[in-house]
């Protein structure tokens, strides 16, 4: 028996007459894989602005660790371990690549009022710096620590994005299309990247992509959203077959070519 | 072990660096000039008034407290908070001086730190408030409550004086030295304000400082790695407050006497206008604002009439031309002082 790491029941968010995520129930278990799909608009990023306390539901609860975070505020919601990347390219501007990371360990340096006036920055303080390498490292952006952010290339900048969520030291991560900007490589790279964040780091993921080779590897169970509706859940092979999703992404030929990307 | 020997890489740029600083981020030039210029700075300080007359001195003193004034100030912007209040807090210290100083006979080294403590304790308190909005409302609304505490001094004779004021604050001494004479008050004065300088410089090296900062950049994504933002900007004003809640102190002792006339919003603004045109990404910049604007202020005397428009001239010359204030330019005089923070 896995634990159920995040639920959500019923959750609805409306923007005026429109219904962006309608009734949802969706649970992820720890440990698990888990995709996320359906044609844009669909109201993906918006479930993820709910569950990281971005927007506020307009129905329904969440529940994350068996603590409820309907109303949780962000802050607290990653201090909880879970935490989001976002669809745009968001790093920190006027930082290089190791302060960003740096920043995200923020909440895990426990700066004291004497180490901030003495410059003595304790044990912790290195320990974050030591992770900060490693993570950099992880995501293959070692060789631009000192670079500053605003000036890498857009997939950098995405590995950047995953670097900084990770520094949060998550248990799951959701992941905002992870791959749009990156190139071919590069997106090879992020399909191996999620495997090894599950069996090196022992983060569960939400993962969002428009890129369905990426989602169809590496993806246990993949859920299937449409006008803001769950309407499929399985496993990837299941998913690829399964009628309403054909309809939802407006019949078979259409299906197909997303699904050779 | 291992963790002994992995330290090694960051502890040749560490003590000294930004917190966050990568290894590149200084060269030994950068150092040399730097400190070479802080260590001629803090010697003039102390030589300069044994060489020049009282009213000399009496200039030097008001700017060394303005140096206090605007760097406290520009903490409290590091976040992304303009407010209007600032000034009011270094009332609220001066009086909470004043007060014990007339009252209970406390000394000046009591006076000034329950200044700074009482200072930043109502800046945490309208900080609840306040933090509830951003920019033009935050600006607004800084300047009603800061009203609301002015007029207040006004409206109560006990404790406050009224519009007069407090006065016959008993002139301070050290360890026996008395600080009456106005040469000993600003030797005084400029230890006490380096030391405040110093800790604020160590609060924006820190990982705390950047986060702050970062806070300005991208609240979205600050929060969304679990920095909590209102909190950062509370914090960020609540020590703005304690420090020039000192400041405050200093000036009630220095005079013997505060009144409610003292920080009006015409100061409030010149504040303002010493922080964006020497720029707030460092203290230093601030603090050169503050230079050149007293400069400009003590070159316009014959022109007295006509101040608020030439400084008017040179706040929109430096929104139009130097956007980031002067401290920008002088990055480009010193290529190793660029980078870190702000534009590449
Ligand atoms: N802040 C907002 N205000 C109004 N409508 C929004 C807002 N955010 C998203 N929407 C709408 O909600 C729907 C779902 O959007 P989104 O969650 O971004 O879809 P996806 O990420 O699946 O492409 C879209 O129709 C979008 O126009
Ligand atoms: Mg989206």
């Amino acid at each position: 028996m896995t634990d159920t790491l995040l639920r959500t029941s019923s959750l609805t968010k409306r923007f005026g007459g429109l219904v962006a995520v309608d009734s949802v129930d969706l649970e992820v278990k720890a440990g698990e894989i888990r995709g996320l799909i359906g044609p844009n608009g669909a109201g993906k990023t918006t479930l993820f602005s709910l569950l990281s306390g971005a927007l506020r539901p307009s129905g329904g609860r969440a529940f994350f660790s068996g603590t409820e975070i309907t109303r949780a505020r962000t802050h607290q919601i990653v201090d909880l371990g879970l935490v989001r990347t976002f669809q745009r390219s968001a790093v920190f501007h006027g930082f290089s690549v190791f302060e960003n990371v740096l920043l995200a360990s923020f909440r895990h340096a426990r700066e004291t009022p004497l180490g901030i006036l003495f410059g003595n920055r304790g044990r912790t303080h290195q320990e974050c710096r030591e992770r900060v390498h490693q993570i950099l490292q992880f995501v293959g952006l070692s060789s631009h620590e000192n670079e500053p952010s605003e000036v890498l290339p857009l997939g950098h900048q995405r590995s950047l994005g995953l670097a900084i969520a990770l520094a949060t030291r998550p248990t799951l991560v959701m992941l905002d299309e992870p791959a749009a900007g990156m190139n071919n490589a590069e997106s090879a790279g992020l399909a191996d990247l999620i495997t090894r964040m599950r069996t090196e780091l022992g983060t569960t993921v939400l993962l969002v992509e428009h890129d369905m080779k990426t989602v169809m590897d590496v993806c246990d169970t993949i859920s299937v959203i449409d006008f803001g509706r769950i309407i499929a859940e399985g496993t990837p092979d299941r998913i690829a077959n399964d009628e309403r999703v054909i309809e939802a992404y407006l019949g078979k030929e259409n299906w197909e070519e997303e699904l050779r990307g | 072990m291992n963790h002994q020997a992995a330290k090694q890489p960051s502890q040749t740029t560490s003590d000294e660096a930004a917190a966050v600083g990568g290894p590149a981020s200084r060269g030994p030039t950068r150092a040399i000039i730097s400190y070479g210029i802080l260590i001629a700075i803090i010697a003039a300080l102390y030589l300069v008034p044994g060489m020049v007359g009282y009213y000399q001195v009496e200039l030097l003193s008001i700017f060394v407290l303005n140096c206090l004034v605007v760097a406290s100030y520009r903490l409290t912007t590091t976040t992304g908070d303009w407010g209007l209040h600032h000034i009011i807090l270094m009332g609220v210290g001066g009086y909470a001086a004043a007060l014990g100083a007339i009252h209970f006979d406390l000394p000046i080294l009591v006076t000034l730190p329950i200044a700074g403590v009482i200072g930043g304790l109502v800046a945490y308190i309208v900080a609840i408030p306040l933090t509830r909005t951003r920019g033009f409302a935050f600006f607004i609304a800084s300047f009603a409550i800061g009203e609301f505490i002015r007029l207040s001094w006004l409206a109560f004779t006990e404790p406050f004086g009224g519009p007069h004021g407090l006065s016959g604050i008993p002139s301070p001494s050290i360890f026996g030295i008395g600080l009456s004479d106005p040469r000993n008050f600003l030797y005084f004065m400029t230890t006490i304000v380096l030391l405040c300088l110093a800790a604020l410089y160590r609060i924006d090296k820190s990982l705390t400082g950047s986060a702050w900062f970062a806070v300005q950049k991208d609240e979205p994504l600050c929060e969304s790695v679990g920095i909590d933002a209102t909190s950062a900007r509370r914090w960020a004003l609540t020590l703005g407050g304690f420090f020039v809640g000192i400041a405050g102190g200093l000036f009630a002792h220095r005079l013997g006497a505060i009144d409610a006339k003292n920080f009006q919003l015409t100061i409030m603004i010149y504040l303002v206008i010493w922080a964006v045109v020497g720029g707030t990404r460092t203290i230093w910049g601030s603090i050169l604002g503050l230079a050149v604007m007293t400069l400009i202020y003590e070159g316009t005397r014959p022109l007295e009439d006509w101040r608020p428009l030439i400084f008017g001239g040179v706040l929109i010359a430096t929104l139009l031309l130097l956007p980031n204030g002067l401290e920008s330019q002088v990055e480009r005089l010193l290529p190793n002082l660029r980078r870190r923070r702000g534009r590449p």
